[in-house]
């Protein structure tokens, strides 16, 4: 299964480089946009798993995204996009 | 800011999740799409987060979310008005008929035509309505200069026009035109001729030379007195002429007679028919239309409620027993010779003979009365160089 999926991405990401599209634009990747260390975007998120002031953790198609800080709250929530407000510390996939 | 803004407009609803595992119900609700906004952590077991109304009517239509979920309070407009209805109400409902009432006074709903004859009435009304005066028209549209000056544009017969606007009505006033007397210069040449066709009783000519002498029968227009002088030169001297010419003159009058009368007595039975209309649009309230009496006379009344042009027409049919009254004809025949015989001595004409004739015409009698009076028939005329003095002029 994770085979097929590496497979599918590289193919899609071949055609996005034969096409020169920006990368993400064919497959499903999350989209994570950093505005400074104030707020956070992600786009193509799977599901929030862990929410506290100090840490949050979204499940992505491509692993789960930790971002850790200071007064973190979720600005927004959709079923396409979330959006991380307070003072963000650090961003690491696990 | 946007979204408070949308949150007022559309009611928002503050929710708290609690619950070791918060963030299932928050992907519960992204996963029906339902967009959640101000997420925030209170507590380790519990998450405080804003949704619309509808959303919160969705999420607590799950049945195993009902149970972790707690409204914290709700806002918004659709709030605001469900908590003070009665409040909203009562402030809204004056205000609205305060708005309604100043609108309604926006519009003309009467036109009113002072001192006028239902011709005169008609006429005008008929003109101001392709002016775009006529019920329902805004005021603001309507320019009374112009209003006025287009009626008396297009009414010579008109002399003065003046079109008010006060609150919903249009109230106009006017003056017809008076035709100008035919004004006599003394220093013009004149003859005198006949106005009516008569036998010369007395003919006095203070100016100019009798054409005509006692006794003699003139046509209407013949003339009287001449307006010339003899000369010694070959030249006739005109003049104005002028006298006083009196003649037997027949007036007549002609009136028809019904031999009988007709007596309409009411039997008491009625039957009454209401409607609305909204300004052409009728509405009638009731269900069968026809009428089952033989005769009936028909009474309507109809009440209008201006400012919403909505009129209330009641017509009531009445039963009546239609019997006929033989007339008595010689006494309306003197009744009527009597009225002939006053109206023309209210004209101040002296009577020599009076005569009446009656002519049968099946169901009525047709009365002719005649009355040989004596009347000025004087009427002065400018001279025309090119007619035919001794002839007649109509």
């Amino acid at each position: 299964m994770k085979e097929n999926k590496k497979q599918k991405r590289g193919v899609l990401s071949k055609a996005e480089g034969i096409l020169d599209f920006a990368t993400g634009t064919l497959g499903n990747l999350p989209n994570i946009t950093l505005y400074g260390t104030a707020a956070l975007e992600i786009d193509n998120f799977k599901s929030l798993l862990d929410f506290s002031p100090d840490t949050v953790r979204v499940n992505t198609s491509d692993g789960i995204v930790r971002i850790d800080g200071i007064k973190l709250h979720l600005a927004f929530m959709s079923d396409e996009s979330i959006s991380v407000k307070g003072e963000i510390r650090n961003l690491s996939f696990e | 800011m946007k979204l408070k803004l949308i949150d007022f407009i559309f009611g928002a609803c503050r929710i708290e999740a609690r619950g070791a595992f918060c963030e299932r119900i928050i992907n519960i609700a992204t996963g029906k799409n339902i967009f959640i906004h101000d997420i925030v952590r209170t507590a380790p077991d519990r998450i405080e987060f804003t949704v619309s109304l509808k959303g919160s009517r969705l999420l607590f239509s799950e049945s195993e979310l009902e149970d972790s979920l707690h409204i914290l309070h709700q806002s918004g407009l659709p709030i605001l008005f469900s908590k003070r209805k009665a409040r909203i109400i009562a402030l809204t409902g004056p205000l609205v008929v305060f708005l309604l009432l100043f609108l309604s006074t926006q519009f003309i709903w009467h036109v009113n035509i002072v001192n006028a004859t239902r011709e005169e009435e008609a006429v005008i009304l008929k003109e101001l309505e392709k002016l775009g005066v006529k019920r329902g028209a805004l005021k603001m549209a309507i320019d009374q200069g112009n209003v006025k000056n287009q009626l008396l544009i297009d009414n010579p017969h008109l002399m003065w026009l003046w079109v008010d606007i006060r609150g919903a009505s249009a109230i106009v006033k006017f003056a017809p035109r008076a035709v100008a007397p035919e004004i006599f210069n003394e220093d013009d040449f004149y003859n005198v001729y006949s106005s009516h066709d008569a036998v010369i009783t007395k003919i006095i000519p203070t100016n100019g030379i009798a054409k005509v002498s006692v006794g003699d029968t003139v046509l209407k227009g013949q003339m009287l007195i001449e307006g010339v002088m003899p000369s010694d030169s070959e030249n006739e001297k005109h003049i104005h002429a002028s006298g006083e010419v009196y003649g037997n003159v027949w007036e007549e009058k002609c009136v028809t007679i019904p031999r009988k009368n007709e007596i309409r007595t009411p039997t008491g039975n009625k039957i009454e028919h209401l409607s609305i209309n909204f300004k052409k649009f009728p509405l009638k309230l009731y269900i069968n239309s026809s009428i089952l009496y033989d005769n009936y006379d028909i009474i309507e009344n109809n009440r209008t409620f201006v400012p919403f042009g909505v009129t209330f027409r009641k017509t009531e049919y009445h039963e009546v027993l239609v019997t006929y009254e033989e007339n008595n004809l010689d006494h309306l025949q003197k009744q009527h010779e009597a009225e002939f015989i006053k109206e023309l001595s209210e004209k101040g004409f002296p009577i020599v003979y009076s005569e009446s004739f009656i002519n049968d015409n099946g169901d009525s009698v047709f009365l002719t009365m005649r009355a040989l009076c004596e009347e000025p028939i004087a009427k002065e005329r400018r001279m025309n160089f090119g007619e035919n003095y001794s002839g007649t002029d109509n």
